[in-house]
């Protein structure tokens, strides 16, 4: 008799903790394209969940002391959750590309390395090849460095800088 | 080459360049001035004269704003004319945007 009521008084309340457990109201999902104000008043509607309290022994201490451990409170995963989504600004919805939700983390970069890979078009001519070095007609003149009577210098490059055509003239006097 | 039109040396860049080691511009200068040449004298440094392959004296070469040889002769090669139409064109490369 005793054991059937000790039973029972379990049961009940089993069946207690079960319902406090599961009061909390389910809270309804809200599609990515509303507007920043529904994602407010959703934030607003969820409840604050409970704190779920673990026995964590301090270290040092074994659990068959007399006066027990100290009892510590560790925030379930889903409360620190939903207290930093209160905390943070709400972002505006990200519009879906396709039925699956894209992953920024790595769709981004993605992105940025085709982007980069991608050549650039300037125009649609291709560029002039540079006349071959040589000494010929038609090549380009090998580098060279005059020296003038003041002591002055002028460079092959000197003249393609400014676009200045030359004569050359190779004279001996006698 | 002193009969030249001078009219060009506005667009072109002239000048005598010594052709050997003692060919330096005092001596050219000298020479140029004797000669009646208008145009400024230059020695070239280093192996320039090996560089642009000059082995004959009186070697010309006309190179244009890009930097590209546009006529090239040696000695006894060309005569007024030829010069002239080389200058001439320089002159219109010069002013051809492309």
């Amino acid at each position: 008799m005793l054991i059937r009521f000790s039973t029972a008084s379990l049961f009940i309340v089993v069946l207690t903790l079960a319902v406090v457990a599961c009061g909390d109201e389910p809270v309804p999902l809200e599609p990515t394209n509303a507007p920043p104000t529904a994602n407010k008043r959703l934030l607003r509607s969820i409840p604050t969940p409970s704190r779920q309290t673990v026995i964590v022994p301090k270290p040092g201490q074994s659990s068959s002391k007399s006066n027990g451990p100290d009892l510590v409170q560790i925030p379930s995963p889903t409360t620190s959750q939903s207290s930093s989504d209160q905390s943070a600004p709400t972002a505006p919805p990200i519009p879906a590309t396709s039925g699956k939700p894209e992953n920024i983390a790595t769709a981004l970069p993605a992105k940025l390395a085709a982007a980069v890979a991608e050549p650039t078009r300037t125009s649609a001519e291709p560029p002039k090849p540079l006349a071959e070095t040589g000494t010929k007609v038609g090549n380009r003149i090998p580098n060279f460095e005059l020296v003038l009577l003041d002591g002055s210098t002028v460079t092959s490059d000197d003249l393609v800088r400014r676009r200045k055509p030359a004569f050359l003239f190779f004279h001996a006097a006698w | 080459m002193a009969t030249l039109d001078p009219k060009y040396s506005k667009d072109i860049a002239f000048y005598i360049v010594g052709h050997g080691p003692s060919q330096t511009v005092e001596v050219l200068e000298m020479d140029r001035q004797k000669q009646g040449y208008t145009w400024p004298v230059a020695e070239l440094t280093g192996s320039g004269l090996q560089d642009l392959q000059v082995l004959l004296q009186s070697t010309k070469i006309a190179i244009d704003e890009r930097g590209v040889i546009t006529y090239r002769d040696g000695f006894g090669g060309g005569d007024l004319d030829r010069w002239r139409s080389a200058l001439e064109d320089l002159g219109a490369s010069r002013d051809d945007p492309s």
